[in-house]
């Protein structure tokens, strides 16, 4: 594909979150950019549609920090993998998200990328979900019109798509804090060591009582596996559980890999989390 | 006269275009702007096979800056990627709107585009043929029988195919990105000028690996429209066009059944080999495994027998060791299968069967190299991760072609020596100084090689690892020649006669008269001495260029992910020259082959015949964090001749080592590559031994 023509993309700059906001609110079809790691290789490859655009940069003294506000860890909308991966606090209580910011891309697109620009469009094979899934985070929306906050859960209704209006922009990921003694595996698995999409990507949580399983490449959203979830709350053995696990997904075959292949490594790795993850282990 | 072994001036200096490249001073062909130049575009048919449906050409033409647009819609495309017409505009941008405004639409009828519908098992054999085939396995104590099969893979250069053509009404400049210099005077042609009048710049070409020969549908576009035009244009296949159509390896299926016996001695059998070539012939096919010259193995008596398998793709061109790394993956697959079932350990084996007694003494270097005798007996281990070892050799033939050179003295001391040859990345700018300099006993500082431009002096192009092999004794005796004329000049000025003055390390010497190289340049009447000097067919001696590889792998039995955590790559390496650009030859072939044997691979739509990735995204190239380390072993005897051919051969046997290796770690044997997770885990599978 022919590089696309610059002038046919009006770029806003907006300096103000409230300013942000009315642009997109007024504009129509505007879409913001963040690092830009998804949108640039659109643009590169001709795929994206001509349209206005609004960096989002200028934003950085409001929604470029991770702070921690009433025990729960908040991830400004402009944060890095580059950041997520180096602030104390996520690295001592969420190493789920500090695991899949370091298989994200390489250096470059941590650097650049970020957290929020990653769970935006829907994609099943975003590699930050299944970690935001098993932490059960909440998504801050903001438009003209007021603040709205979306278990990331419920932020995705299908292939690619989300409860996202059109006029809002995401501000912030507010994560709880995981229970105390809680174990935490997140496994990638991808089409070679680094810079590639997943064909199976997992995160898991297994408090004392509860577990939380989250994947990702394997259905038309990040999903998690209830069933799973409670067979193994309830005792089940590891055999139990890789048995109810087949029951509940239905991975398919794309590009990137097939769907026994998909279910079998989802099976292994569920065993893996087991072994991992076990009380006494 | 005989000079190879009078290149031997091995040297560990880096390469001497390193800081030009990393720079980036060197200037590609994609980095000409002559002024006022124009960009042309080919149109390309998306699916395997059909026809342009609709098309608004004049919709096209309107887009401002747009110059020309031409679609035909009477072309009959037969491949993803066939040219069906094309754009010129005064910049790029333009270009993309015009494709836009045009709003090609398409009609796809039925494309072959899945070898497998094709293949129904080996070719017949006649009734001879088939009594010796089943005698011969019939009398062996192990017999191994199975299908192999390969992909299909491009060559992924990494600057893709183009070419700047200014034309001047008589003559003509081009700058281009060739594996042939010289090829590029095919331009005279679309031009409709003489071969004498086209001046070609292909100083800094950005990878070839065979498929970079001639000027090219791009080539030729671009020469029409600087003529049309009187204005220099430039055509740059994009990535998508590079995949599509811009030369492959053909894939292959191919059927063995191999006797041994009980010593391990191969009795005999068959091989079937059937290329999956595309739209067209080329690219070697598997055809290599009947040459009897090439044989790997003494194979004892078996039958060969070929066929192609067309799919609608573009044609195959030459890919670094055309068609060897498809055949050699099979066979000593087969070896391996044999000599597991005999009991006899691998290295064993082919010390049993190959031919090469240079091989022989290879395997025990990387043996011991590996650390072979850390191997665990085939499917033995239990643990999550799992490792194995795996060998496999191959070799190359050596060709000897002609080749010319020249070289300057300036009377300031500065030597210049130029060779048309290109340097695709392979270092022959550095190979060029680095033998000049050391004839001549002198500082690479004073020297300056030059190649790349059709005004010097003519050479292969680079196809069969000729290059080196030909540009060293060349240089070598332009070198020679110009010397031999300034030390006319000092022996004139001692009134002595040239025999009589010695030369030696930048140091003239006659009786007890000794005169320093740059005081002796300065005795020069004119700027400068320039003499030439060339090699001749089959002058410089012959040899092959036997090669074994060594791989240790780890297999993870839960994601069937494949790590090659070492290979070991043992080469005859002849003379070495410069050490750095030999080993980088070699640990470049080695992540080629690697990057082959577990990521690439051409994927077709069974529905439309469109290729599904063609790009970087999904198709999938061996990323820096998958490379693992490689050994780079120079295996140099007395009385080898000449340098060596090694970028080629440094290629071949990795595939193979690497499958070996990892049915050593599993137990169960991947036919198929590319070897991903999904085949490894199905291999695990079917063996009944997942996790
Ligand atoms: C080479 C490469 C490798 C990659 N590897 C991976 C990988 O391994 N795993 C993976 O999951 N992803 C990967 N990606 C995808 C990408 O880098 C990530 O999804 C990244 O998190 C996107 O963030 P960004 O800030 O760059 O997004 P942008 O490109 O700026 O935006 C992405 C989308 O989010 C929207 N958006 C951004 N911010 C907001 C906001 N505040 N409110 C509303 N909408 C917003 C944009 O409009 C756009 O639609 C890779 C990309 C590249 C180029």
């Amino acid at each position: 594909m022919i590089v696309s023509n610059a002038v046919r993309y009006p770029t806003y700059v907006p300096a103000t979150v409230a300013e942000a906001l009315e642009q997109k609110a007024g504009v129509a079809n505007l879409l913001p950019i963040a690092g830009g790691t998804e949108v640039m290789v659109m643009f590169n490859e001709g795929l994206l549609a001509p349209c206005p655009v609004q960096s989002l940069h200028r934003l950085a003294p409001e929604w470029g920090g991770i702070r921690e506000a009433e025990g729960s860890l908040v991830i400004g909308a402009l944060a890095t993998y580059t950041d997520v991966r180096h602030h104390p606090v996520v690295r001592e209580r969420y190493p789920l998200l500090v695991e899949a910011a370091r298989v994200t891309g390489a250096l470059q697109i941590q650097n650049r990328g970020t957290l929020v620009g990653n769970i935006v469009n829907g994609s099943p094979a975003a590699d930050t979900v299944p970690a935001l899934f098993a932490y059960g985070a909440q998504v801050r929306l903001l438009s003209t019109r007021g603040e709205r906050t979306v278990a990331v859960t419920d932020f995705y209704t299908g292939y690619r798509k989300t409860v996202l209006r059109a006029d809002e922009l995401i501000s912030e990921i507010v994560i709880p804090p995981p229970a105390d003694g809680a174990r935490h595996y997140y496994r990638k698995v991808g089409t070679r060591a680094a810079q590639a999409i997943s064909k199976v990507v997992v995160a898991g949580v297994r408090g004392r009582d509860s577990v939380r399983l989250a994947w990702g490449s394997v259905g038309p959203t990040t999903l998690r596996t209830p069933k799973t979830e409670a067979a193994i709350a309830s005792g089940a053995d590891a055999d139990e559980a890789v048995a109810t696990l087949a029951t509940e997904m239905s991975p398919l075959d794309d590009i990137r890999s097939t769907r026994d292949y998909r279910l079998a490594v989802s099976q292994n790795l569920l065993r893996e989390f087991l072994k991992r993850t076990s009380p006494g282990g | 006269m005989k000079v190879d072994n009078d290149v031997a001036l091995e040297n560990r200096l880096s390469r001497v275009d390193a800081l030009l490249k990393v720079a980036g001073a060197a200037k590609y062909a994609s980095d000409q702007y002559p002024a006022k130049m124009i960009y042309g575009k080919l149109l390309r048919f998306p699916y395997g096979a059909g026809t342009v449906k609709s098309a608004d050409a004049d919709a096209a033409r309107a887009v401002p800056g747009v110059l020309e647009v031409e679609i035909d819609l009477a072309e009959t495309a037969k491949y993803p990627g066939w040219v069906i017409g094309h754009i010129v505009a005064e910049n790029r941008a333009a270009i993309g709107d015009a494709e836009e405004a045009a709003a090609l639409a398409f009609d796809a009828t039925s494309a072959a585009s899945v070898a497998d519908r094709q293949y129904d098992g080996a070719g017949a054999l006649d009734a001879e043929a088939k009594q010796r085939v089943d005698d011969v396995l019939g009398r062996s104590a192990a017999v191994v029988e199975g299908t192999w099969r390969t992909q299909v893979q491009t060559h992924s250069c990494l600057e893709t195919h183009g070419t700047v053509v200014d034309f001047h009404g008589d003559s003509a400049d081009v700058w281009g990105n060739s594996q042939s210099t010289f090829s590029m005077l095919d331009m005279a042609e679309p031009l409709g000028i003489d071969r004498s009048a086209v001046r070609v710049d292909n100083e800094f070409v950005g990878g070839g690996f065979g498929s970079k020969f001639g000027i090219g549908a791009e080539g030729r576009l671009a020469a029409q429209m600087s003529k049309k035009y009187k204005r220099p244009c430039k055509v740059m296949l994009d990535r998508r066009e590079e995949h599509l159509d811009a030369g492959n390896r053909p894939g292959s299926i191919q059927y063995i059944a191999l006797g041994a016996g009980e010593d391990g001695r191969i009795l005999g059998g068959r091989i079937d080999g059937v290329s999956i070539v595309g739209f067209g012939r080329g690219g070697g096919g598997v055809t290599n495994l009947g040459d009897k010259r090439f044989d790997n193995y003494d194979l004892g008596a078996y039958e060969f027998t070929q066929s192609e398998i067309n799919l609608n793709f573009s044609k195959p061109r030459a890919f670094r060791a055309p068609g060897w790394p498809q055949a050699v993956f099979a066979l000593e697959g087969a070896v391996d299968e044999l000599a597991e079932k005999l009991g006899i350990d691998p290295v064993e084996m082919r010390r049993i069967n190959y031919r090469s007694a240079r091989r022989h003494k290879q395997l025990g270097i990387g043996a011991e190299l590996i650390g072979w005798n850390r191997r665990a007996p085939t499917g033995s281990q239990t643990g999550r991760v799992r490792t194995g070892f795996g060998v496999a050799g191959a070799m190359w033939p050596v060709w000897n072609t002609e080749c010319g050179a020249e070289a300057d003295i300036h009377r300031t001391g500065q030597v210049e020596v130029r060779v048309g040859v290109q340097d695709i990345g392979t270092g022959t700018f550095t190979l060029v100084t680095d033998v000049a300099a050391h004839e001549l006993g002198l500082d690479r500082s004073l020297v300056r090689g030059k190649v790349g431009r059709s005004s010097y002096p003519q050479g292969p192009g680079s196809g069969g690892s000729q290059v080196s092999r030909a540009a060293a004794p060349a240089t070598t005796h332009a070198v020679r020649a110009a010397l031999a004329d300034l030390t006319k000049i000092v022996a004139k000025e001692w009134k002595m006669k040239p025999e009589d003055v010695g030369y030696s390390g930048g140091v003239f010497t006659g009786g007890a008269k000794t005169l320093e190289w740059r005081k002796a340049c300065a005795l020069m009447s004119g700027d400068k001495i320039t003499a030439s000097g060339r090699t001749e067919t089959g002058q410089e001696g012959d040899g092959t260029s036997d090669c074994v590889q060594f791989a240790e792998v780890e297999v993870d039995t839960e994601t069937g992910i494949v790590r090659v955590k070492r290979i070991v790559a043992v080469h005859a390496a002849g003379v070495i020259v410069n050490r750095i650009t030999i080993e980088n030859q070699i640990c470049g072939g080695v992540v080629q082959g690697l990057s082959y044997a577990l990521f690439e691979n051409v994927r077709l739509d069974p529905n439309t015949g469109a290729m599904v990735n063609p790009e970087f995204i999904n198709y999938k190239l061996a990323g820096p964090v998958d490379i693992p380390e490689i050994v780079p072993v120079l295996d140099v005897e007395e009385g080898d001749t000449g340098v060596r051919p090694i970028g080629e051969p440094a290629t071949i046997p990795t595939a193979a080592a690497i499958g070996n290796a990892i049915a050593n770690a599993i137990g169960a044997r991947v036919r198929e590559l590319p070897m991903t997770p999904e085949r490894v885990l199905a291999a695990l599978d079917t063996k009944g031994a997942g996790t």
